[in-house]
């Protein structure tokens, strides 16, 4: 009698766990975040509003036409970005992402480097950064930025990091020496892509990567105003 | 909102990890290291609608990589596992069960608990786990048979039972 027997089964294992006392409490979890890294608040945002199904609808990105940096000023700026325009991700994630991006520009010693230029279309999708306390500057930042149809088209990942123990792991010194606005990139093929990679003057690492082709990698590592070292 | 997600689907995180791991204060410690990993991670959740299976996916991801770095001379003590209270107490069919589940390889152990336990389709196991679909297939059809079969095998107290009945008789 199988169906009797998966039956016992799968009682005998829902008993089994049912049985298990639930002693992780709020506070261990939130103090072992307060441990790593992240902005704890733009987190809650994306999973409160996730655990509830609730798509909050904020609009933070550019509209359909507006590809040059001109239009990412508000990134820059450190400003908030224009309502009424939409982004291609979930409410939740913009939620974060934006949050995210506030906190690094305003955490990152020398302040964060950001693209004067991206294609068409391109957006910014994801922002993290590493934190190595619970307070004070940040490590290291995550940018990523897709467009139109990403994953045809490819994605743009910009990485930088203040800590030297991190940027000796970079792909700087691989590849082959390119000048851009008197800033010498490194320019290595990677299975998925381009990188280009350069430390500043102030000792940072930056370093981005993509497949968006040669011309378009080096104009947006042009476009990062990296100062040269 | 931790306090939220503790209570909406911690109890499935952590039977899920201890169905995995067989031991609850390893359990715990993925359920803890499960949200952490999500409060950082959040921005990479594509759909909020997936959140419950994205957890899922993340802890027993990380059980299986706890897994894997146990020292292979650790062991598990099933008089411990079957401590935790019950309400109705441990019966023969759970000890049974418990055992042969502890039997079984890790990744099995994780289909069954991730298909039977927390009712996820076959896609989504195969994604958890990084199979394919006919691997997980496969997985829950043996680790199934398995654990019925030690049902098919009478208990001690079956047998226990058996006899009293028919010294009785």
């Amino acid at each position: 009698m199988p169906d009797e027997l998966d039956h016992r089964v799968r009682m005998a294992l829902l008993v089994e766990v049912a049985g298990l006392p639930l002693n992780v409490t709020e506070r261990v979890v939130e103090e072992r975040i307060g441990r790593g890294r992240g902005l704890p608040r733009a987190a809650a945002y994306a999973l409160a509003a996730a655990s509830a199904l609730v798509v909050v609808g904020v609009a933070v990105a550019l509209g359909p036409g507006h590809g040059q940096m001109g239009q990412l000023g508000w990134w820059s700026a450190g400003a908030s970005p224009p309502l009424g325009t939409e982004i291609p991700i979930g409410g939740a994630r913009a939620t974060i992402v934006r949050e995210n991006l506030e906190a690094a520009r305003r955490l990152m010693p020398g302040g964060l480097i950001e693209p004067g230029w991206l294609p068409a279309g391109y957006v910014l999708t994801n922002a993290e950064y590493d934190r190595p306390g619970t307070s004070g500057p940040i490590a290291s930042v995550d940018l990523s930025y897709a467009g139109p149809g990403s994953g045809a088209t490819g994605d743009v990942h910009i990485w930088q990091t203040v800590a030297r123990d991190l940027g000796t792991k970079g792909p700087v010194g691989v590849g082959v020496s390119v000048p851009l606005d008197g800033v010498t990139w490194s320019l290595a093929t990677l299975r998925g892509g381009l990188a280009l990679s350069a430390r500043t003057a102030d000792g940072r690492t930056i370093s981005l990567d993509g497949d968006l082709g040669r011309d378009a990698m080096e104009r947006i590592a042009a476009s990062l105003a990296v100062r040269p070292r | 909102m931790i306090a939220d997600l503790l209570a909406t689907v911690g109890r499935e995180l952590q039977g899920v990890a201890y169905l995995i791991l067989r031991d609850q204060s390893d359990a715990e410690e993925i359920m803890i290291d499960t949200l952490v990993t999500a409060w950082r991670k959040s921005g990479t959740l594509r759909d909020d609608a997936a959140l419950r299976t994205w957890l899922l996916r993340i802890t027993t991801r990380l059980a299986l990589s706890r897994r894997r770095r146990r020292h292979p001379t650790d062991t598990l003590d099933l008089s411990q596992q079957l401590a935790a209270p019950l309400a109705d107490g441990p019966s023969a069919d759970r000890l049974a069960v418990a055992e042969a589940m502890t039997a079984l390889p890790a990744q099995m152990r994780a289909a069954i608990a991730l298909h039977h336990v927390v009712g996820l389709s076959v896609p989504q196991i195969a994604d958890a786990l990084g199979k394919s679909p006919n691997t997980v297939k496969s997985q829950l059809r043996e680790g199934l048979a398995r654990l019925r079969t030690a049902l098919e095998v009478p208990s001690a107290a079956e047998i226990s039972g058996r006899q009293t009945h028919a010294r009785r008789a």
